[in-house]
């Protein structure tokens, strides 16, 4: 397995807004090897909070800073190079064979490289690309070299001539901007993950927002385990807090404290064994879906079905290949897709829609469950886990996936690459991105067991298919 | 109330019954003009329609118009047809029409309708779903917009034969083609109603979101008819075709019958003894009886007569403030009584408009003082006059405002009062320029890149770019947007394979389809809610900087935050009482000039147009008594950076010589002799003057709003290095007006010096009427009328 460093990112504003506690949460949750303030100037006031936040192991580094760190480290077995200014870069020739291994990706850390999109002449342009490509002196080096901005938002990749550009993440956490850490992997990929402001501290918990979270400090609560540890009477004599109301905080609170699912209504799951489901497309404004996987049986003993489509001339075969299957086989069993009606079920529908129009009406007879909806959204029960994304709540509930090193922006990047140039040097591992989906749909199944379990009463011999239910979903994520 | 086939000439309902029976008259009445009523040309729709659906339209309405008929036989031909014909001459028949033959040949068939406003297409759906069930057809038309519950949009894509919406919604809904896929896949007709509001920075966003739904369309092979009605417009070929990329037949020759009218030209009194030779532009507003509160005593004064009367404004809060005033001129009129007037205008909350409409209608209320919210085809009934507070801009508008009253055969007046403005006071000299044949031309400016841009997105994002898509999106311009968003990390591939839309989720959301900036500004109140849209970038700079006062919806406000550098911009105001207005100053420069077409003049004379960065930096502000006019506090700094515009702009060089010659011909002496504020104060006037004229009498040439465009000019531009003035667009990456102020520049000079040269205003600094010009950042400082004149004579000598 490769080795990763895990930089997380802030913004000053981030820095500046955010209590203690709230700091706290946020570095042990990416609990990182080196935490890269953004912003173009000093900022030493958020360069002492996080100061005082961080130990003596991680890393702040802050290009903008009046005297920024500088020059090659080596952390986690990954090779970083912190290159405040333009006289860094001079010296990368200097450091290759002494500091760096030429045979292994070297990250270069800085602000310097900006973006300009002027829109009114049709043009992009790079700030201080020339500047910095006139210091690296590119031709006379050995070695590859990732160059990671912290002037440039979080989301962003480009090469721009052969340098190969990544966003450090300039608004992290500012506003509505989620948080970011960057894995970067001694393989040279950098792997990117988020979390928003509103998952962390005491804004994580069920009920509590902005306001709520401050008046639960004022009165002594600082962290979720503070509040886990407490008797809803303590919280309801809070003004505002009603019982209703109090009680749901603190069963929250225990959720995520002892990693478990708390039940909130008697409301059953859907009969029949489920079939568990998990999509690879190519983006968040996907026009492929080229690998579905399929879990039939229960997350330790089902078995595992992949319908990948590698040529993506062929845009609708996996989807094809799947409802051939499901009507065949599964026809009358709950499909389960975890947030399922904010994204696999929609997308499956638009590209049912746009390349095997015949299978529209099987699909929309379909009995489509998503235990996120049901559990977050309808609030019949509180998951575990720091977020409430699939890997976290899983993880929450024991579940253990094999390290893939992976992100489902990275398979939906490889993928995009592979359609643009389908050589042998792009061609995605196909196991690996099977895998990867089949730890999906496992830490999925564990979710909804774990769900089932938790039922206050046990579901009933129902017949299994539930038309009202379908039919209310479907307007939920109606457009 | 006007059934009356022959009204005595005492009514107020005829121009002279007005001028005599109107209390305060003092000869307001410049010009009657009266329009003989017109019989219909018809035609039997036998000639025209299928047997069937030609007996059912003889029975229920009768015969067609010629219009009508001609429209129909082009549409069986297969083209594409913009009807341009008058106010209420039955446009809406020729598409329905024609969706009734489309079904009758195949059930299937679907079309898509799209009005500018939400409250017209309700209106629409309710008259369309009794036009069709008189006609015995089943088909089923709705309304599919933002107001439409979530719970019924499903059911309404997928059953409904016709669906009414608007380009907002459109923009929206692409993002979700493959939800309408029924629904496309059967489009026959697209129908765009009103098409000739499409202009400025609208109509650019409306034109490529046509092109973007054709797109799509044309991906589940449906290649829609498409139908244009406008109002009369000087171009409706060419921009229906800009509008939409397909070519069109139009058809203008209106077969409808008019009633008889009266158009009133009316002057508000001038107390001249006021007015002294170096009058401000306060002093001028001072001196006039304030247009709106005239009109408001009309309105007054034809409501206690029991002449229902619509009378539109040209900003919110003349709308707020007319209202008011007609109460007051109400009970101070001779036949004193109580006047039931209410404002309407987009600023209003929608149950209140909803609630206007209603009690209009049901002749509840005397009159509504409306801003052109009500000018498109909103269906408040019919009403006995109208009254026009100052010309609004286009005659196609003059025209449509007139048109509102006395709909079907009756008679009708309309009361055109002018204001203090060079336009108005030009059409009162001139009549004949409003009452004429010729129609201003409306301008989509396809060429802002700005706007342009985010549709590429929306597009990738909608289906995958490829090289077919050139013909979609203006040729190779396509690849340098391309590259440019892929530069900028949102779009990914190539167009010989496709590109794809990698950004956050639906870019739609991002489009503000009246801005070309994406930054808004929401308006939040401390003590009470406000019901105020989000306004844009530039006017927020402008009129809603900290201090600013203004008035919405009656109520005054003064901003106490401004707050620009966060996602969600906003500005906070509390309620205030005063009797203060405040009154904004800016510099302005000009720079980075970059001409893409030049004509040599001659003699040192030169025009230009091309692309330039303008900066406005709204630096000071203070506020003035509304009576008086004069100062109540000191200048504040609105502490507020430049803001810049990258646009398009046309400028006039003119030989250093020309300073000179204006001096000695003024002056008698030249710059040596002189001051540089003399020289400033003569040739800077002058020069200043030509600017102004020439914004503000555009206008007569183009569809258009003066405030669409700014200008500068100075006796030497740094980067000229002579004699200059810029006209630009006021918009980021432009507007297309400044290129066709370059192309009609010999009209344009011509009439501003005609203008300038009739203005009885007295002294050299000119006047409202003239050269003034309220959004002036100098403070109208410095003109001069007669340097105006010797510039636009050299100017005109050259053309």
């Amino acid at each position: 397995m490769s080795a990763s460093a895990r930089i997380a990112c802030a913004s000053p504003q981030f820095v500046d807004q955010a209590e203690p506690s709230l700091l706290d949460d946020w570095l042990t949750y990416y609990d990182p090897s080196i935490v890269l303030l953004t912003g173009r100037s000093p900022e030493p006031r958020a360069a002492s909070h996080l100061r005082r936040q961080l130990d003596s192991e991680t890393l702040l580094y802050h290009p903008a800073s009046d005297a920024p760190a500088s020059g090659p480290r080596r952390i986690d077995g990954v090779q970083f190079v912190l290159s405040p200014t333009e006289q860094t870069l001079c010296k990368l020739r200097e450091y290759e064979h002494r500091d760096l291994n030429v045979d292994r990706p070297s990250f270069v850390l800085s602000g310097l490289l900006e973006l300009d999109v002027d829109t009114t002449s049709l043009s992009t342009t790079l700030v201080g690309r020339e500047e910095y490509v006139s210091s690296l002196q590119t031709n006379q080096l050995e070695g590859e070299y990732v160059h990671i901005s912290a002037s440039l938002p979080a989301d962003y990749r480009r090469e721009w001539d052969g340098l190969s550009v990544i966003g450090g993440g300039i608004d992290s956490g500012y506003a509505g901007t989620p948080l970011v850490a960057l894995d970067c992997r001694d393989d040279g990929r950098v792997l990117t993950r988020s979390v928003t402001r509103s998952q962390l501290g005491l804004r994580a918990l069920d009920q509590v927002g902005g306001k709520r979270a401050q008046q639960l400090r004022e009165a002594g609560f600082t962290s979720r385990e503070d509040i886990a540890s407490t008797s809803t009477s303590s919280l309801s004599d809070l003004p505002g807090l009603g019982q209703t109301i109090a009680d749901r905080i603190q069963q929250s609170a225990t959720a995520i404290a002892h990693d478990e699912i708390v039940r909130k209504s008697d409301d059953p799951l859907p009969n029949g064994d489920p079939v568990y489901i998990d999509i690879e497309t190519d983006g968040l404004s996907p026009t492929i879906t080229w690998l579905i996987g399929v879990l039939d049986g229960t997350a330790t003993d089902g078995r595992y079905l992949s319908f990948i489509q590698t040529n993506p001339d062929e845009p609708g075969r996996a989807i094809e290949d799947f409802l051939a299957w499901y009507t065949a086989n599964a026809s009358h069993r709950p499909l389960v897709a975890y947030r399922g009606w904010k994204f696999d079920f929609s997308v499956i529908l638009d590209h049912i829609i746009e390349y095997c129009p015949h299978y529209e009406d099987d699909w929309n007879s379909t009995y489509r469950f998503d235990p996120y909806q049901w559990a977050v959204e309808k609030q019949n029960a509180i998951l575990p886990g720091r977020t409430n994304k699939l890997e976290d709540v899983a993880a929450a509930l024991g579940y253990e996936r094999d390290e893939t090193g992976l992100t489902g922006a990275a398979v939906a990047r490889t993928y995009q690459q592979w359609m643009a140039d389908r050589s042998p040097s792009t061609e995605p591992d196909w196991d690996r991105f099977e895998s990867y989906c089949e730890d999906d749909v496992r830490g999925l199944a564990v979710i909804y067991e774990s769900l089932a379990k938790s039922n206050r009463i046990v579901s009933t011999n129902e017949p299994s298919r539930d038309i009202t239910e379908t039919t209310t979903q479907q307007r939920l994520s109606d457009w | 109330m006007s059934s009356d086939p022959d009204p005595p000439e005492y009514a107020p309902i005829t121009a002279r019954g007005l001028e005599r029976t109107f209390p305060q008259y003092e000869g307001q009445l410049q010009h009657a003009e009266s329009v003989s009523a017109q019989a219909g040309a018809y035609v039997d729709p036998h000639e025209v329609l299928g047997a069937g659906l030609a007996d059912s339209i003889s029975e229920s309405v009768g015969d067609l118009y010629t219009h009508q008929a001609s429209a129909l036989r082009h549409l069986a031909d297969g083209d594409d047809v913009c009807v341009a014909t008058s106010t209420s001459s039955g446009k809406t028949y020729v598409y329905a029409l024609q969706i009734a033959r489309n079904y009758l040949a195949d059930p299937d068939s679907t079309a898509l309708l799209v009005y500018p406003t939400k409250a017209l297409s309700r209106d629409q759906e309710q008259e369309l779903n009794e036009f069709f069930s008189t006609l015995g057809l089943n088909i089923s038309v709705r309304v599919y917009d933002g107001d439409t519950p979530q719970n019924r949009r499903k059911q309404i894509r997928e059953t409904a034969d016709v669906i009414i919406t608007n380009f907002v919604g459109i923009n929206v809904y692409l993002a979700h083609h493959t939800r309408w896929h029924t629904f496309w896949a059967n489009c026959d007709l697209l129908a765009i109603d009103e098409s000739h509001t499409y202009t400025g920075v609208h109509g650019m966003h409306v034109a490529w979101t046509i092109r973007r739904l054709r797109r799509i369309l044309e991906h589940y092979d449906s290649d829609p008819q498409i139908v244009c009605t406008s109002a009369t417009i000087g171009n409706p070929s060419e921009h229906s075709r800009r509008l939409t990329g397909k070519s069109f037949t139009v058809v203008d020759e209106d077969g409808s019958p008019r009633g008889k009218r009266d158009i009133a030209f009316w002057k508000p009194p001038v107390d001249d003894g006021l007015l002294g030779p170096d009058a401000d532009f306060e002093e001028f507003q001072q001196a006039q009886t304030n247009p709106v509160r005239e009109a408001s005593s009309v309105l007054a004064h034809l409501g206690l007569n029991g002449t229902q009367t619509l009378m539109f404004t040209r900003s919110r809060k003349n709308a707020e403030l007319g209202a008011k005033y007609a109460s007051n001129a109400a009970s101070s009129h001779p036949n004193s009584g109580y006047l039931s007037v209410e404002p309407y205008h987009a600023g209003l909350g929608k149950e209140t408009r909803r609630g206007t409409e209603y009690q209009f209608k049901s002749e509840q209320l005397d009159g509504v003082t409306s801003t052109n919210a009500l000018e498109l085809g909103i269906d408040i009934g019919s009403m006995d006059a109208t009254i026009l507070t100052g010309y609004p801009g286009t005659r196609q508008s003059f025209w449509q405002q007139i048109g509102r009253s006395g709909r079907g055969d009756s008679d009708a007046l309309s009361v055109f009062v002018a204001r203090a403005d060079a336009i108005d006071q030009y059409i009162l000299d001139d009549p004949a320029y409003v009452l004429g044949d010729a129609i201003e031309d409306a301008v989509i400016g396809l060429e802002n890149n700005p706007v342009y841009a985010q549709h590429i997105l929306c597009a990738a994002q909608e289906h995958p770019l490829t090289a077919a898509d050139r013909e979609w999106f203006d040729g190779d311009r396509l690849d340098r947007a391309v590259e440019m968003w892929i530069d900028a990390g949102k779009l990914a591939g190539d167009l010989s394979r496709s590109v794809r839309y990698t950004g956050s989720p639906r870019p739609q959301s991002d489009i503000s389809m009246y801005t070309s900036s994406d930054i808004q500004f929401d308006v939040r109140c401390q003590d009470r809610d406000i019901d105020m849209e989000p306004i844009d970038r530039e006017r927020a700079y402008r009129d809603h900087h900290e201090g600013a006062l203004f008035l919405h919806n009656g109520v005054q406000y003064e901003v106490v935050d401004f707050v620009e550098d966060v996602p969600n911009p906003s500005i906070t105001v509390e309620e205030v009482r005063t009797n203060e207005y405040t009154e904004t100053i800016s510099e302005k420069t000009v720079r980075n000039i970059d001409p893409e077409a030049t004509r040599e003049l001659g003699n040192g004379y030169q025009l230009s147009w091309g692309t330039g960065t303008v900066e406005i930096h709204y630096t000071h502000f203070r506020r003035k008594d509304i009576n008086s006019g004069s100062a109540t506090q000191p200048l504040r700094p609105t502490g507020l950076p430049p803001i810049e515009l990258n646009t398009q702009l046309m400028w006039i060089e003119t030989p250093p010589s020309l300073q000179d010659d204006v001096l000695r011909e003024i002056t008698g002496e030249d710059s040596s002799t002189l001051t540089d504020s003399d020289v400033m104060e003569v040739f800077g006037g002058g020069l200043h003057g030509a600017e102004h004229g020439m914004i503000k009498l555009t206008p007569l040439e183009l569809r258009m709003d003066k405030s669409d465009l700014g200008g500068l000019s100075t006796i030497a531009h740094p980067e000229t290095g002579v004699p200059t003035w810029f006209i630009h667009d006021a918009v980021e990456g432009g507007l297309g007006f400044t290129k066709r102020i370059f192309d009609q520049t010999a009209t344009i000079a011509e009439r501003t010096r005609e203008r300038v040269s009739q203005c009885d205003c007295n002294g050299t600094s000119g006047c409202p009427a003239c050269i003034m010009d309220s959004q002036c950042g100098n403070q109208n400082r410095f003109l001069h009328t007669d340097a105006t004149l010797l510039v636009l004579d050299n100017l005109i000598n050259q053309l």
